[in-house]
């Protein structure tokens, strides 16, 4: 789909210029947001001479030279030829076959070329129909252009009327603005981006819009990188998808398919002009519809990647270098590891210490100037200077301090598993949200840190790093982060109960906890003011019985990273129990296990959890004097693939002991076993919502 | 010497030091690497730099970008000696003696607000001086982000220092700082924002910061409405606000709040304003649904005024010259309406046809945008649409008037025929038809003709008449437009299993998620039933499902049914079967504390009526319901009948209405008690048991 690179055109930013011998201008902004181009730069007694003009430095903003651009040709590359009557046929035959559609695109056609000189050509056209209001905003277009670096175009744009009234759009009625990216990994904060934006005229519910846009990028800071991308499918019902990219004839390029339907995909190779060009066509496809907790549109799409690499060998080495320049410990580096470590002597204490600093002292901030800082990070001594960094800076940090202890670290580039995965294991690419550290302990483990959080202790680290690869550079591996052991995602709540003749009880109840789950709680008693924790902690016991007054609460050191955590509460409930009629009470705890997303009977994707995880809940119940239990809920225990659960109680004298253990170590869920796994879920479901049930002796 | 000319010698002293100097810079090249140094010589094509580790030579087509270091203020200083200033000085000498609370995160030194007229625009400068006490702190101040909020400000910041207890300073760099645009819509190019992080953030650090804000002198268009707080979150030492040499009037408005203040120093002369107040304390608020700060907290509220024939005069209804309008007009027979009906028909396409944003995207807030441009992208916020609206209607010769409100939750107390346009951010048209008032709205895109959202009940508003501002409330709006009605039928198995159909009625703001369901595709619509399923029980099944009124009709209900299965419907224990009656849940929400120290904002507005019909089967026989209860609270109402006269049919009735925005502290035991009880009536089981 080209909506996707439409936007990634500019949220990427990367680089490009021609290698050619072309002229370089100048272009000064300068701090008041004046604006001064000039083809010859002069330097004098510290200021700059431009024809008459003297400007001092400390009046520029910052310069952007730019060499003279290639002019696109909009003649060149022609794509596809679709008239009028084709596109309302194709609209009249997509609506009688998908009725209920708000959008059906009719034709999405793309170009990419990696041209002689290094620079990157894309063309698109695409035609869709609006069936109803929700898809009008698709009549506003925004095309991205970054001053220096690459150049859009808009060709052409019309709306076609279903009565095959068409209207072109006037390509002089448009409005320039800059973006937004104050959050992008790649962002800088000087860079000339420009978005220019469009309104189709006269689109209306029931209208074809069709328009077709071109963009240059002059080449990249590294000529040798050229990926495409282009997907064939999407949430919507698309009649015909087709694709060509051009490389020159003598370079080697390969693709990756994925979730291509069998015989669906029409390919064919040819040489013109000194490029291969590669042909794709792919026929109807159906609407897409990404489900909760499943795996993104974008990952289940048909769809092709295309790279230069068949592995990541190249990749390495070009940004293993740039990580290897910048891991140097200097000495303030070398005498702050000195000063940790000092007391220090087995490995996991010294990683531990230096873990707890990058993350306390280390602030996540981003602010990025270009793409070596943004993908590469600020040299390890930069960052420590600073106090602030992003991921990748941290994780450049962390692994030279380690590195200066003597523990084998390194950064390593990762897509968080709330992402679609790169093919890292089909193709060579430059693909990645996130950074973190890989470490080679002494005794053989490699085990994986995250050090842009603030609570994480040794050896545990952000669940959306789980069970995904991780590239490191340094090294050219790929290998799985994996997930921890159940045990080590766990939270235990343990209620002591002691219930009136009235019906109030006194509770306390202990919560442990360990891995991401204490990290919510230790942030929580670190930061939280005095007055703030008391009503969040008696808001918790509401949780688990309604009109609960907290009485008073304990925890423990949220510092103390010596073992789990944990805090415990004390309240009065004003009602514990459900009196129903004359003589008969129902307790009921509360143990939601957050089985929500198995509302749906049918599903179409797999479920995925970023984390394993365990609940217990367990406790005791004092029953009153002159009361009894005339009912417990039989025992349960279910074994199955994915999770264990066993759920007792048990009556000794006036007391009822319960214990409830959801264990699921299963992350991944497949279709064909999903309807067992919601079977455990709503039998585990049922259980939990059985009552006790007492009655006067 | 006035503070104005102090400002500019201050200015002009700190500035001297720097004339001349070299100029840090960083080289990016395009094959991405960075250096940091100065430029020393440009030869020909030739760049050389002055580098930590020594000169480097770059040819200028290996370079993408030169960046420079914007001089700041302090910006070279390395220690406290270096800053003549006295309130840092001072802040400084009070840091060192103070002696933090448990828990205190920051304190606060010095907040400083300045507001002054350069003859063109105000310039509004803010000093903050902050002492971080705990890794909280260091959170909460370590980042600073300000933002301009329209086109025509201008932020800027003057500098940033941290200064360590022993004296040190440490100076923001200018690559520390984004000045960056914050939307990616091309109709809000003015909103930016300066984006910071201060350096060096350790506990005990003392951060000082200066920013300024620069924006036209409109009274109309850029009012300034700017509060003094006497209780904050956190302890603040001392807190200054001026405004000097005003070219409108202010009107200075008191709040007292629900917690007690620190006092106010108020001197005023002419236009020129200052309210001082020194250890201001901290006051930790965590309770749910509270009023909005500026009612809650005392306040000092200085505030611009208007003057009202502008507004008479910018805000008029009038027929564009314009083709496009009169093509607009043409292209949808919109040129002679006359009745109400017609009015429907226009009021239906602005909701439903023209795409609605949030913000208005003038350069002004409060200014319209010219008409080709919202013909043009048909992409307009509610003041627009309500603009074009009137220019439709004055087309046809009905007139109409403007009116701005002030939101029930966000309106200040005492907030009465205020003449500022910031203090009424929502719009709406009063028109009146054959001597009828109608009032409408295109704040909300679900809002069927002549219906106002619910935050509109009872609020505050300005009507800009023909010559005249006119003030006055809005009327109530009445709980019926918020209904929700819901008939469940079913047949209840001797196994437990629960057979249902139910029939939803929804009316109102709560329709709005359902009116959408009309752009979702077949497969999309049964993902959404076979999700509303589980609000009965996880497990349930969905058998069928249909729409069944027009959705695109927002003056009607929208009217739904579905029919499902749930198996294990019933907890069984032996012969005794516990039934709970689906869609009944109620909890306390987080109104669970005993005590209550501030006003509740409820906010609560609307109707839900329930009607159970349920079969059972011929084994069973209820052995015990609950009694039917008819309570009540101020504005909220329950009332339920349970009924099973030869058990055979379940037949259970409730509605519950409520229509209460605001409940006083006095109220409060009386509220809890009528959501207990509400509560505790949800978690009754009906008990059946097996015939024997």
């Amino acid at each position: 789909m080209n909506r996707k690179n439409f936007i990634c055109l500019w949220l990427l930013g990367c680089s490009f210029f021609l290698n050619g011998e072309s002229a370089v201008s100048s272009i000064i902004k300068m701090n008041n947001g004046e604006s001064i181009t000039a083809e010859t730069l002069d330097f004098k007694e510290n200021s700059f001479r431009i024809g008459e003009k003297e400007i001092q430095p400390d009046e520029i903003s910052h310069i952007i030279f730019q060499k003279q651009q290639e002019r696109i040709d909009s003649h060149e590359l022609q794509t596809g030829n679709i008239g009028k009557e084709e596109l309302l046929n194709r609209a009249k035959k997509m609506s009688d076959a998908y009725p209920d559609q708000p959008l059906l695109v009719l034709l999405d056609d793309g170009t990419e070329q990696l041209r002689m000189d290094g620079a990157q050509y894309f063309r698109a056209r695409w035609a869709v129909k609006i069936c109803n209001e929700s898809q009008l905003s698709f009549a506003e277009l925004k095309l991205g252009s970054l001053q220096g670096k690459s150049e859009s175009r808009l060709i052409y744009a019309r709306s076609i009327s279903p009565d095959g009234k068409e209207v072109f759009l006037d390509l002089d009625n448009v409005t320039y603005t800059t973006p937004s990216r104050g959050k992008d990994f790649f962002g800088n904060n000087k860079e000339e981006y420009k978005i220019a934006q469009y309104v189709i005229p006269e689109v209306a519910v029931g209208s074809i819009i069709d328009y077709e846009y071109e963009r240059i990028s002059y080449s990249e800071e590294d000529p040798n990188q050229y990926y495409v991308k282009w997907w064939f499918s999407s949430e919507k019902p698309v009649y015909q998808s087709t694709f060509k990219v051009m490389v020159p004839q003598n370079k080697p390029y390969y693709f990756a398919q994925m979730n291509i339907e069998s015989g669906k995909l029409k390919q064919r190779e040819a040489v013109e002009n000194g490029y291969r060009a590669y042909y794709f066509e792919y026929g109807e496809s159906a609407p897409i519809i990404a489900e909760e907790m499943g795996p993104d549109t974008y990952e289940i799409a048909a769809y092709i990647e295309g790279s230069p690499f068949t592995d990541q060998t190249y990749l390495s080495d070009w940004l293993g270098n740039f990580f290897k320049e910048r891991m140097t410990a200097n000495e303030q580096i070398q005498n702050t590891v000195d000063e940790l470590l000092a007391d220090k002597s087995s490995e996991d204490e010294k990683i531990a210490a230096l873990y707890r600093f990058v993350q306390d002292t280390i602030r996540y901030v981003s602010i990025k100037t270009s793409l070596s800082s943004g993908l590469a990070g600020h040299k390890a001594a930069e960052t420590f200077g600073n106090r602030y960094g992003d991921c990748i800076d941290k994780a450049i940090l962390f692994a030279t301090m380690l590195q200066y202890a003597g523990v084998e670290a390194y950064p390593v580039v990762i897509m968080t598993n709330d992402h679609p995965q790169p093919l890292y294991h089909k193709l060579g690419v430059l693909n990645g949200n996130h950074a973190i550290n890989e470490l080679h302990l002494k005794d053989g483990r490699i085990i994986y840190l995250d050090s842009t959080s603030n609570c994480y202790r040794y050896p545990f680290f952000r669940s959306d790093d789980y069970g995904i690869v991780a590239w490191n550079p340094i090294k050219n591996t790929l290998r799985n982060t994996g997930f921890p052991d159940v045990k080590d995602e766990s939270i235990i709540s343990e209620l002591d109960i002691v219930l009136q003749k009235n019906g109030s009880a006194n509770v306390k109840e202990t919560v442990t906890t360990r891995g991401n789950p204490e990290v919510t709680y230790r942030y929580f008693f670190q930061n939280a003011p005095k007055d703030f924790i008391h009503p969040q902690l008696e808001s918790l016991a509401n949780a688990s019985f309604e009109s609960s007054h907290l009485t008073n609460y304990n925890f423990a050191d949220p510092f103390d990273e010596t073992k789990d955590y944990k805090f415990q509460m004390n309240y009065k409930v004003d009602t514990l129990w459900n009196k129903i009629g004359a003589d008969l009470y129902l307790i009921t705890i509360r143990q939601p296990f957050g089985f929500d997303f198995a509302a749906s009977d049918v599903r179409n994707t797999e479920v995925r959890f970023n984390s394993v995880l365990e609940k217990t809940h367990k406790g005791k119940i004092v029953i009153p004097p002159g009361m009894e239990v005339a009912g417990l809920p039989e025992e349960l225990v279910i074994e199955s693939p994915y999770l264990q659960y066993k759920g007792s109680f048990k009556q000794d004298k006036n007391s009822v002991y319960y214990e409830n253990r959801y264990s699921r170590s299963g992350t991944n869920i497949p279709v064909e076993d999903y309807a067992d796994f919601r079977n455990t879920l709503i039998q585990i479901n049922d259980y939990i919502n059985k009552p006790i049930i007492l009655r006067k002796k | 010497m006035n503070t104005k000319i102090a400002a500019c010698f201050l200015l002009l002293i700190t500035a001297l030091p720097f004339f001349g100097k070299e100029t840090e810079c960083m080289v990016i090249l395009n094959n991405g690497s960075e250096y940091r140094g100065k430029l020393a010589d440009i030869n020909g094509e030739r760049f050389v730099f002055d580098l930590p580790d020594g000169q480097k030579e770059f040819d200028k087509s290996e370079i993408y970008m030169l960046s420079f270091a914007k001089e700041r203020m302090y910006r070279d200083i390395r220690d406290i000696s270096q800053i003549d200033d006295n309130e840092i000085a001072e802040a400084v000498k009070k840091a060192s003696v103070y002696k933090p609370e448990q828990n205190e995160s920051q304190l606060i030194l010095l907040d400083k607000i300045n507001y002054r007229y350069d003859g063109v625009n105000i310039i509004r400068t803010q000093k903050k001086i902050i002492k971080i006490l705990s890794e909280a702190g260091k959170e909460n101040s370590i980042q600073m982000v300000y933002y301009n909020t329209k086109s025509g400000e201008n932020c800027d910041l003057i500098y940033a220092i941290t200064i360590t207890p022993d004296g040190n300073v440490f100076s923001l760099q200018d690559d520390a700082i984004n000045n960056e645009p914050t939307v990616q819509d091309g109709l809000y190019q003015g909103k930016r924002r300066i984006k910071f992080s201060m350096p060096n953030p350790e506990i005990g650090n003392i951060f000082v910061y200066e920013w300024k804000k620069e924006f036209p002198a409109d009274s109309l268009f850029s009012p300034i409405n700017e509060y003094f707080y006497l209780r904050d979150d956190y302890t603040i030492a001392k807190q200054e606000l001026s405004f000097v040499d005003m070219p409108y009037p202010l009107e200075i408005h008191r709040e007292k709040g629900e917690v007690k203040g620190a006092k106010a120093q108020i001197i005023k002369d002419k236009n020129n304003i200052t309210v001082k107040a020194q250890n201001i304390k901290r006051v930790t608020i965590s309770e749910p649904y509270l009023p909005e700060d500026s009612v809650l907290l005392p306040n000092i509220r200085i505030s611009s005024c208007f003057d009202e024939s502008s507004a008479v005069k910018f805000f008029q209804p009038q027929i564009p010259d314009s083709l496009s309008f009169n093509k607009f007009i043409n292209e949808h027979n919109f040129g002679n309406l006359k009745t109400q009906d017609d009015l429907k028909k226009v009021y239906a396409y602005f909701q439903d046809k023209i795409i609605q944003i949030q913000y208005q995207p003038s350069t002004q807030a409060y200014k319209i945008s010219n008409t080709d441009k919202m013909l043009h992208e048909k992409k307009l916020s509610p003041l627009d649409k309500t603009a074009l609206f009137a220019d439709v209607l004055l087309n046809s010769g009905i007139e109409s008037s403007f009116v701005f409100y002030s939101p029930q939750k966000t309106a200040a107390t005492k907030l009465h025929k205020e003449k500022n346009l910031a203090l009424y951010p929502k719009t709406a048209l009063l028109i009146t038809l054959d001597g009828n008032e109608i009032m409408l709205s295109f704040e909300n895109k679900w809002l069927g003709f002549g219906k106002l959202p619910d935050k509109s009940s009872a609020a505050s508003a300005m009507i800009i008449g023909k010559n005249a501002v006119e003030y006055r409330l809005l009327p109530d709006v009445p709980p019926e437009n918020n209904k929700i009605a819901i008939r469940m039928t079913g047949t209840l198995d001797e196994d437990g299993t629960l057979h249902l159909n139910r029939n939803f009625t929804v009316d109102g703001y709560a329709s709005g998620s359902y009116r959408k369901l009309r752009f979702m595709s077949d497969e999309e619509k049964n993902r959404f039933f076979r999700e509303i399923v589980s609000l009965v029980k996880i497990g349930s099944v969905s058998k069928e499902w249909s729409i069944d009124s027009n959705l695109e009709d927002k003056n009607s209900p929208v009217n739904f049914s579905d029919s499902l299965l749930i198996p294990d419907y019933c907890v069984v224990s032996g012969d005794i079967y516990l039934f709970s009656l689906p869609h009944f849940e109620y909890d306390l929400g987080d109104l669970t504390s005993n005590h209550r120290d501030y006003t509740v904002n409820w906010q609560k507005k609307g109707i839900d009526e329930c009607h159970y019909e349920i079969k059972l089967p011929e084994s069973l026989r209820i052995k015990y319901m609950p009694a039917s209860q008819d309570f009540s609270f101020d504005n909220e109402k329950f009332h339920i009948i349970y009924q099973c006269d030869d058990n055979t049919v379940l037949n259970v009735s409730y509605t519950s209405e409520s229509n209460t925005p605001f409940v006083k502290l006095s109220d409060y035991k009386k509220m809890q008690a009528y959501i207990k009880r509400r509560m505790e009536l949800s978690k009754q089981y009906i008990i059946l048991e097996k015939i024997k």
